[in-house]
């Protein structure tokens, strides 16, 4: 799995993607190919080298940083150059403009780096340099310089005088062509250098962009565990957030505490339960991707997959009824809980479309063949479960005319009746709810 | 005046045809090899002009000539087959239809295909690089794209024309004289109120003209229009239309001077002297036709 098969997934992944500012299409695209790591050790690894880049750019003045993303910014592909290089091929004139121009970019953005305090890794490029600039101009122009052979000089000087001699033009080309054929070998030595060159400085873009919006966005670096815990402590959605603060309202943060067992929430409607459901797959992918966590503590167990099940199961396509797609959608989650030990599972109010009655057998059974599992999940309930052994969660729920998002501890049992409290604040037809509370009276 | 003594006066100027085969090259050609040494030169092209072979009737078509020390901008594919030596500059991330654009300075002379930007915009950006180390940029304006020849990207222009738009002499003068009279409109200045002033931010087509002419409460007032390439008036409704509203632009152009190619790529052959006279007086610009005057 990479960052690019995982981008679409509902919860807020692609907002704090298309949010970092990534210089160079070469990196973007890199970025995209990101593995989903499951080794905790390579996780921990990625953070440490993140937080030496976030506190390195808390110490400097914010020309050093434009600077040295001005620099990144030119990175172009080279791969298929470097490809023609270490294929033998003999490159032609904006083949080695682009190969002079990246050894002479590495050398910038290392110097550029330096001043940022960032940790640099590229290797050095100078035989590169000293190979494509002859003269020691330390331009990033490039022409097959004059320098290169004296016949060369000759016969320039002679078409010069006379620019129409066809005969002349030709000897002048084929003498170019034996240079660049020259060039080519003696940079073919240097193929993996420049590769090099090139990956470097695409990460470094990427690091770069992941540390600013640490500190754009004052996210937190997870402690990761394996015991199968998620702590996430007043945790919010970058998207969600980003949506409220265009209606001028501001984002509740929560906590939550997951342990490897079923875990219910409950809470009225609008209580913002899938809002946490999602929230906590984006800390998690976040997590894997090695991006920063928008909460100000987070303890998370590195999961073999995250799968989720929300409310978008109906399609016409699939010829199935929103009912049987969810069944189908649980089922494959559930199989894969009892082959795979080691999951991060949300399902958003299952078997919701069907009678209550049957609804709450379905959902009672789930929490307890998942319970055998030993499997991390977060479930979105309305029914009343039986299920005292498992922690349950309860939005706090509405407070004088306002949602508390609060999470609570609770018991499953405990399901908020505000159905119709919220429904006449959204300005409901009276007739209907009138009609609808004489019923509950007479329940 | 002449041609090249106008160009020392402005930082960029539009070559822009009434139809190919009108000389737009030759002019071109023209100004690239007589402006003066000294005087700093970069040029290019819209899209894919510049063809060895012209796209629509196959004729011979020559590729630019440039001197020493001039900067020009091409597609990858016409770079790589130039016949010059060059010292490469940049090669942009902007895709042409011919592959990356790249820019490049001549040091010894040859020929060169100019097949440059394809937008507006991109051609902008390629400007404001390529400005501070040049006194004149020359563009290869291209068939029915005009818009690139507005003063929002290039200071003047010169209008190249001949017998390959109409063999008809009369037709032929009528035509350009109407092009030049749009390029030449006023400059809009404060002293009129918006009152009395239509302004049109878009395209000044026939329907819209139509609409303005019969609606009584718009009698006389004056037409306000960005540029002259939101023109899109038919010749015989324009003068009718321009009789009882008095048109301004924006943004005026600077018409430099109008080049004849007098030959048609069918082998029609105007009388030179006479189409250039007859033009020099309809328009009260000075039209010359380069070839007959070397």
């Amino acid at each position: 799995m990479k960052l690019r098969d995982l981008l679409h997934t509902d919860c807020g992944l692609r907002f704090i993607v298309d949010e970092l500012e990534i210089q160079s299409g070469v990196a973007k695209r890199l970025f995209l190919d990101t593995p989903f790591e499951i080794n905790p050790t390579i996780i921990g690894n990625q953070y440490a080298t993140l937080r030496q880049a976030t506190d390195a750019i808390q110490k400097v003045d914010h020309q050093s940083i434009t600077t040295l993303q001005f620099r990144l910014a030119t990175l172009k592909d080279l791969h298929t150059t470097l490809a023609n290089l270490s294929g033998g091929l003999t490159l032609d004139d904006i083949e080695l403009f682009e190969i002079k121009h990246l050894a002479m970019l590495s050398d910038d953005v290392r110097k550029a780096m330096a001043n940022v305090g960032m940790v640099c890794q590229l290797p050095n490029a100078e035989e590169v340099v000293r190979i494509l600039d002859p003269d020691g101009m330390r331009i990033a122009s490039f022409f097959i310089y004059d320098s290169y052979s004296p016949l060369l000089r000759e016969l320039r000087k002679q078409q010069t005088a006379s620019p129409d001699n066809e005969a002349l033009f030709n000897q002048l080309q084929d003498e170019e062509l034996r240079i660049r054929e020259q060039l080519s070998e003696a940079l073919r030595p240097l193929a993996s250098v420049l590769k090099d060159c090139l990956l470097q400085i695409a990460y470094t873009d990427i690091l770069l962009a992941k540390a600013l919006q640490m500190i754009r966005w004052n996210l937190c670096f997870p402690s990761i565990t394996n015991d199968g815990t998620t702590r996430l402590i007043s945790m919010w959605n970058p998207e969600v957030e980003a949506i409220l603060s265009k209606q001028n309202k501001t984002y509740q943060r929560n906590n939550i505490t997951l342990t490897p067992q079923p875990t219910i929430l409950t809470g009225s409607n609008m209580g913002g339960k899938t809002v946490v459901l999602k929230t906590v797959a984006l800390c998690q992918l976040l997590t894997q991707f090695g991006l920063g966590i928008p909460a100000t503590e987070a303890v998370i167990t590195p999961r073999i997959k995250v799968m989720m099940s929300m409310n978008d199961n109906q399609s016409i396509a699939s010829g199935l009824s929103s009912f049987a797609a969810e069944m189908m959608q649980i089922n494959t989650i559930l199989r894969t809980a009892r082959t795979e030990n080691n999951l991060l599972i949300l399902i958003d109010e299952p078997a919701r479309t069907t009678n209550p009655i049957e609804g709450t057998a379905l959902v009672s059974g789930l929490i307890e063949v998942l319970q055998a599992t030993h499997t991390t999940c977060l479930m979105v309930t309305h029914y009343t479960i039986n299920a005292h052994e498992c922690p349950c969660l309860r939005v706090q729920g509405m407070e004088n005319g306002q949602m508390n998002y609060t999470l609570l501890p609770a018991l499953p049992n405990d399901v908020p009746h505000e159905a119709l409290n919220i429904a006449e604040q959204l300005g409901i037809d009276t007739e209907w709810l009138n009609a609808a509370k004489h019923h509950l009276i007479e329940q | 005046m002449n041609l090249i003594e106008e160009l020392l006066r402005v930082n960029s100027c539009s070559v822009v045809g009434m139809e190919k085969n009108t000389g737009k090259t030759v002019t071109l050609d023209y100004l690239l090899s007589n402006l003066p040494t000294a005087h700093r030169v970069a040029v290019t092209s819209i899209g894919l002009d510049g063809e060895r072979k012209d796209q629509v009737f196959g004729t011979h078509k020559p590729e630019i000539h440039l001197r020493r020390g001039q900067l020009f901008a091409t597609s990858e594919k016409h770079y790589r087959q130039r016949h010059l030596t060059a010292e490469l500059l940049d090669v942009s991330d902007t895709q042409t239809a011919l592959g990356r654009l790249v820019t490049a300075r001549v040091l010894t002379p040859g020929k060169v295909i100019l097949s440059g930007p394809g937008s507006t915009l991109v051609m902008r950006r390629w400007m404001d690089t390529v400005q501070p180390h040049t006194d004149l940029i020359l563009i290869d304006g291209a068939l029915s794209r005009m818009s690139l020849a507005s003063p929002t990207v290039s200071e003047s222009l010169i209008l190249a024309t001949g017998a390959a738009y109409s063999a008809n002499m009369d037709r032929l003068v009528r035509d350009t004289a109407y092009k030049v009279a749009c390029i030449m409109l006023p400059k809009w200045n404060d002293e009129i109120s918006e009152e009395a002033m239509i302004r049109i931010s878009g395209a000044l087509t026939d329907s819209r003209v139509d609409q303005i002419l019969r609606d009584k409460t718009q009698t006389g007032k004056v037409v306000l229009i960005p540029d002259f390439t939101h023109i899109f008036v038919s010749e015989m409704l324009w003068h009718r239309f321009f009789r009882n509203h008095p048109v301004f632009v924006e943004k005026s152009s600077r018409l430099i001077g109008i080049t004849v190619n007098p030959t048609s790529p069918q082998g029609i052959r105007l009388d030179s002297h006479v189409l250039c006279d007859r033009l020099t007086e309809t328009t009260g610009i000075k039209a010359v036709d380069l070839l007959h005057e070397a």
